[in-house]
């Protein structure tokens, strides 16, 4: 990877997954946002950004519902001393779906960031969210 | 008519009562509010019934395997159940029976996947001694609990020019 790229969700309240993780934890219908800030050790040229919002659902037919929340090509290259800042925010649908995990259905929320670099494979990071319709019930 | 019923009759003839009528509201319903029901039995001789029973599902459904081993396979999440025990019906004389179901709130709403979903659906079924159940099935639309939340994209947010993932 020859960038690092890592997304600060604003003022949220987290929950603990049954793997340890932490994960922000947003109501349905809310505005999820944050900074994505994406840094390198050494200078790299990039073509455009990308950070899309949705849902993926796992398991077989694989599903995606991502929308485009930010494009960004005005950024021509990240350097050490020079990390990129993007500021985003997006509304969870009020229909859902709600973040789920159970036997045959896996529904994740993520924010997915792009980075398109010229010449070289296009680089992804994932960073998960939990959709609760009530956060009292899930504390 | 569908083929089950078809060749339940064949079997043993008309059936000796029938759910004439299944009504909920609202057919898209909320997670942490009320769906209410009625149902309307029309029994066409006297009928001893074992059981009276409506109930809401919530279950997972999942196509598994390829072509030939293609099958689905289901897994609950969520049962709510109302039994009104043994009784007489008499006949030509329907009987109505009213009531609701509280959606939990916290559950998962309905969700259809390609190949996976989570199904919400309402059951009626009379359990007649000695003869084969009637059973009618509604699936519901479930929607997510509201939350008495008002927060709106502030005007300045980076989220305009939405656009559909490739």
């Amino acid at each position: 990877m020859k960038t690092t790229c890592n997304v600060a969700f604003s003022g949220q309240e987290s929950i603990t997954m049954p793997n340890g993780k932490q994960h922000p934890m947003y109501l349905i219908g809310q505005v999820v946002s944050g900074l994505v800030t994406i840094s390198s050790s050494s200078q790299v040229k990039i073509n455009k950004i990308t950070v899309w919002g949705g849902f993926k659902v796992h398991g077989k037919g694989e599903t995606e519902n991502f929308f485009s929340i930010l494009n960004e090509d005005d950024k021509n290259q990240i350097s050490p001393e020079k990390p990129v800042v993007l500021p985003f925010s997006m509304q969870i649908p009020d229909d859902g779906p709600l973040s789920y995990d159970g036997e045959c259905v896996k529904i994740d929320w993520l924010i997915k960031v792009d980075i398109d670099i010229p010449w070289a494979l296009d680089e992804h990071s994932y960073h998960y969210i939990v959709v609760v319709p009530c956060i009292d019930d899930h504390k | 008519m569908n083929i089950l019923e078809d060749i339940t009759s064949a079997l043993f003839g008309e059936m000796k009562a029938e759910i004439r009528e299944l009504w909920l509201w609202p057919m898209t319903a909320r997670l942490g509010e009320p769906l209410r029901y009625r149902m309307v039995i029309f029994p066409k001789e006297n009928v001893e019934l074992t059981n009276i029973m409506i109930r809401l599902i919530c279950f997972e459904r999942g196509v598994h395997g390829h072509g030939k081993n293609r099958y689905i396979k289901t897994y609950g999440i969520y049962e709510d159940r109302r039994d009104l025990g043994p009784g007489i019906l008499t006949a030509a004389q329907p009987m109505n029976l009213e009531g609701e179901f509280i959606i939990p709130r916290t559950l998962p709403s309905s969700f259809i996947g390609r190949y996976n979903s989570i199904v919400w659906n309402v059951e009626a079924r009379l359990m007649i001694s000695n003869w084969p159940d009637v059973v009618k099935n509604i699936e519901i639309k479930v929607i997510p609990y509201q939350y008495p939340y008002n927060q709106t994209i502030p005007e300045n947010a980076q989220t305009q020019n939405i656009v559909p993932a490739k």
